[in-house]
């Protein structure tokens, strides 16, 4: 059986080792809150893309049910009244036989746009009405039929994006911040193998260390 | 291991601890360094990919947005045209009936032609958007898309589909560099335990070419 061997005489400078083991745990702590900010920051973005399908979705129906559902059925409530206008006036100008049977056209036209009117919410309401034009004002009513649903309008992907980015940019930070952190192993390894230089060496890991957990805060605060 | 080993490397000559220590450094930073830039790069991968998405779904959506409007203004136009064409048919037609038929069917053409116009004055009205109208941003946009902007999307999400690669070649490059990182640091790792002597020393000048290798094809990840 060998004969036990006698520990050699510790050559690095006091601290070393505890410099090591802290860098190495900041190293690790930072890289573990990197990853949860990051994290956070994929979830947000991928956050800010259902948030845009759900918010084009909604204006793209809403879209659809006025100017494909709403808009023609008032269209002809339009058109029957603006006939029936200008077959009235035909009639008043209109002598005999002639001016009854424009009268009566006219009045079978209005009577066809009242019964049209019975289906149209737009044609109905007289906030929609356009006197001027004798149509309707769609963009009115499109924004009535939006403001239904004030969830869906108060969605904003684009700032939904910004703090994912912002997130995103938060978690490469603090990976920087790492580096001085690994420049304080750097130093500490470098003492071990320059004793001679060792305690400049440790007290500027040390250092380093301080640095990069002062950075680190600074980040999570700041950023 | 056991404590011939450590003794071995504890009492190693001042030449070969000084390369192992510095080696064991350099590879800490080159971690660091490489898993920042890993980590940044698939970020940034993942940002251009969200941008592409959200590009796509907005083409999708100023087509199926603006098309509804333009719709309706051709079918009201067409509606308005219509009834212009039965105004001039019926004039025409006028022409040869009989006195008492034209004095219905002129009047009537008449009163049909300036339907017609105030029609299609009120169906351009409709299908306006005017700038300051009162809509939520997002409603407007798809509203008022036309194919000159919906081009510029599509642009813009080639673009980022092209962004999302360049960054997906780097950070596969930053990946291979901490690979190779890793098995420098395991590398030393064994010369720490052969200490002074053959095994060790090809162990060192391995991990040093490995280390280098990293730091090379990691440093060339920025310039993709």
């Amino acid at each position: 059986m060998a004969e036990p061997v006698p520990s050699p005489a510790r050559e690095e400078p006091a601290g070393t080792g505890i410099l090591l083991a802290l860098a190495a745990a900041l190293a690790a702590g930072i890289g573990g809150w990197s990853s949860i900010v990051a994290d956070r920051g994929s979830d947000t973005w991928h956050a800010a893309v259902r948030q845009h399908v759900k918010q084009a979705a909604g204006a793209v129906e809403d879209i659809r049910f006025v100017y494909q559902e709403e808009g023609p059925t008032a269209l002809q409530v339009a058109d029957a009244r603006l006939l029936a206008e200008e077959l009235g006036r035909a009639a008043d100008r209109a002598p005999g036989v002639a001016g009854e049977l424009l009268r009566l056209e006219s009045r079978a036209r209005a009577r066809a746009a009242r019964v049209l009117e019975a289906g149209s919410e737009i044609a109905t309401d007289p906030r929609y009405a356009v006197p001027e034009t004798g149509g309707f004002d769609l963009v009115r009513r499109l924004n009535d039929n939006r403001r239904e649903l004030p969830d869906l309008l108060a969605l904003d992907p684009d700032a939904t994006q910004d703090e994912g980015s912002r997130l995103s940019v938060e978690a490469t930070l603090l990976l920087v911040c790492i580096v001085p952190v690994a420049a304080a192993f750097l130093f500490g390894a470098l003492a071990y193998g320059f004793p001679w230089a060792g305690r400049p060496l440790v007290a500027a890991g040390f250092v380093f260390v301080a640095v990069g957990f002062a950075a680190a805060v600074m980040v999570g605060v700041v950023v | 291991m056991d404590l011939d080993a450590v003794a071995e490397v504890t009492t190693a000559p001042p030449r070969y601890r000084r390369w192992l220590s510095a080696l064991v450094g350099v590879a800490a930073v080159s971690t660091a360094l490489l898993a920042a830039l890993e980590s940044d790069s698939g970020r940034r991968e993942e940002q251009a990919f969200v941008r592409s998405s959200r590009a796509s779904v907005q083409i999708f959506a100023e087509i199926a947005g603006s098309a509804p409007r333009t719709q309706f203004l051709a079918n009201g136009l067409r509606r308005s045209l219509g009834t212009e064409i039965d105004a001039t048919a019926r004039l025409l037609e006028a022409t040869r009936a009989s006195a008492e038929a034209r004095r219905v069917a002129v009047p009537m053409s008449q009163a049909e032609s300036a339907a017609a116009a105030r029609l299609g004055r009120a169906v351009e009205a409709m299908a306006g958007v005017p700038p300051d109208a009162p809509l939520d941003g997002a409603t407007h946009r798809l509203l008022t898309a036309e194919l000159s902007g919906i081009q510029g999307v599509l642009r813009y999400q080639n673009a980022q589909v092209d962004l999302a690669d360049r960054y997906g070649t780097r950070q596969e490059r930053a990946m291979f560099a901490i690979a190779l990182v890793a098995i420098a640091a395991v590398l030393l790792g064994l010369a720490g335990l052969f200490g002074v002597g053959r095994s060790g020393t090809i162990s060192m000048v391995v991990a040093a070419v490995a280390l280098l290798v990293a730091l090379g094809w990691g440093g060339s990840a920025l310039f993709v």
